[in-house]
């Protein structure tokens, strides 16, 4: 690792540290129980609010995964890997990508079960993309940057514009394993998920209704669409490496 | 006539470290211009520079001037990708986009925003023709080229370059991958294009530059050691670095 990619790593993870701290002091004074998914006078079913929820989540996921697909061919495409914005910007990607899903979902029933922020909206928003962004990005640029440079080379010497060369040829060279990169994305998605509902379900129920036919009615699918998700990914992926 | 390149103190980095040192030459229109040298010595580089590819190289920088046509290359009334497409390329191996061969070549016309299919047509079966694919693959336009030779992949490559219409048409080491068979149809190609366009040709191949060139410089260690008519350089060369390389005994 050279010197100044050592430097913007050690101050990457210096602030994440920094972040998480602020983070822990300022939520764990204040938890005030979310009045609506409190356990004693529940008006609506906390299970079924928060599927509400987690189902109006599915369109900012689409959001999120469309934007950081053009935020990595913009890394990729006009930063130079001597640019100092990306060279900035790559070590968050690279860190908060490879935090396992689990974290994610418990700090999502954390912030639903305490009302952290004044919506769980906001919170439930703030999460995904947090857990959307680092991988996408990550797998798309991987999968840019194993696009042969000899096509793009020959698309150039024949007169193609940047625009033309990564429509034509990078694009849908890369396409397969972007798309490879999305499933796993939403596979993590879905396990956060499922580890959220599954949380809450145990929170919020009677032990004596607690049963497998329970658990599985309310997260099963979900865990399905995970399996079935991560063998996409892994199935599509054309370029390992 | 007036030289279609005109290079001035050229001096190229990829870094910090300085590969080509104080290059100056002229290249003339319809000629055939070799750059021989052993590998690593820079002839790639010189010829990305006249095209302008070697700005995808981040690392790149470069001092001196070169022109094109008597103006500025690297100015910035130029679009990067007009230089590529009028000095088009060919590079060592046969590099064709996963299309049918028609649409290889029909390529170069359509991103020129040329959509008449008479047009395209006519451009794709004069410039197989000029490359003589033409009957190699007149019955299979529409599959794809995998089926081709490698020497007949290159010459679909030569066929796309020209369809971009360049001025200049730049090969690096084009025969790298051919086989001895493949090689002389590919030197009649080289001939019968030039009265089209000016060629630069870059080759680790003594006796083909000797063969097909007109002009012919000799590159050592990012320099330009001597450069001159491809007789002179072969025959009577004035630096002893060069005359030890065109005899074998360097490189
Ligand atoms: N993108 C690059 N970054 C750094 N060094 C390079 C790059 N491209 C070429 N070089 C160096 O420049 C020198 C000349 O390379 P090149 O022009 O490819 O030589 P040739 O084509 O004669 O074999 C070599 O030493 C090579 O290592
Ligand atoms: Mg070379």
């Amino acid at each position: 690792m050279d010197k100044s990619k050592l430097l913007y790593n050690s101050i990457a993870v210096l602030i994440l540290l920094i972040v998480l701290s602020i983070y822990l002091i300022l939520t764990f004074k204040t938890p005030v129980a979310d009045s609506s998914l409190s356990f004693g006078s529940m008006k609506v079913e906390p299970i079924t609010l928060l599927k509400v929820r987690l189902f109006w989540m599915i369109p900012i996921l689409f959001i999120t995964v469309i934007l950081s697909i053009v935020f990595a061919f913009i890394i990729e495409e006009w930063l130079s890997p001597t640019n100092i914005i990306r060279q900035i910007i790559e070590p968050y990607i690279v860190i908060l990508s490879g935090i396992p899903s689990m974290i994610y979902g418990l700090l999502a029933v954390y912030h639903v079960v305490f009302n952290l922020i004044s919506s769980s909206y906001t919170s439930l928003t703030l999460i995904l993309i947090l857990l959307v962004i680092p991988t996408t990005t990550l797998s798309t640029q991987t999968a840019i940057r194993n696009v042969d440079t000899s096509i793009r080379n020959a698309a150039y010497a024949v007169g193609g514009t940047k625009w033309q060369v990564i429509f034509d040829h990078v694009l849908p060279l890369s396409a397969l394993d972007i798309l490879s990169g999305v499933c796993y994305t939403i596979s993590r998605v879905l396990t956060v998920t499922a580890v959220c509902i599954l949380v809450l379900n145990l929170l919020t129920s009677d032990f004596s209704t607690l049963t497998v036919i329970n658990i599985v009615n309310n997260v099963g699918i979900i865990l399905l669409l995970v399996l079935i998700f991560s063998i996409i990914a892994s199935l599509i992926k054309k370029n390992t490496g | 006539m007036a030289p279609i390149i005109e290079v001035q103190n050229l001096n190229v980095w990829f870094g910090k470290s300085r590969i080509l040192k104080n290059l100056s030459f002229d290249i003339e229109p319809k000629q055939v211009t070799a750059f021989i040298g052993p590998s690593n010595c820079g002839k790639t580089t010189v010829i990305r520079s006249l095209n302008r590819l070697n700005d995808l190289q981040a690392d790149y920088r470069h001092t001196g001037e070169i022109l094109f046509n008597g103006k500025e290359l690297y100015s910035n009334k130029n679009r990067a990708s007009e230089i590529a497409r009028k000095i088009s390329m060919v590079f060592e191996k046969p590099i064709l986009f996963k299309k049918s061969i028609y649409e290889n070549v029909a390529y170069s016309v359509r991103i020129r925003g040329r959509r008449q299919m008479s047009l395209i047509n006519n451009i794709v079966d004069e410039c197989l023709m000029k490359v003589q694919l033409w009957n190699d693959v007149k019955d299979k336009l529409h599959t794809d080229p995998n089926f081709l030779s490698i020497g007949q992949q290159q010459q679909l490559c030569i066929a796309r370059a020209l369809a971009a219409d360049p001025e200049i048409l730049i090969f690096d080491e084009p025969c790298a991958q051919l086989d001895a068979t493949e090689t002389p149809k590919f030197e009649s190609i080289l001939q019968s294009l030039k009265q089209q366009v000016t060629i630069i040709f870059v080759t680790n191949k003594r006796r083909q530059a000797a063969r097909v060139s007109d002009v012919a410089g000799f590159l050592y260690n990012g320099e330009l050691v001597e450069i001159g008519k491809t007789e002179q350089i072969f025959t009577t060369p004035t630096d002893t670095r060069t005359e030890n390389y065109v005899t074998g005994r360097l490189g």
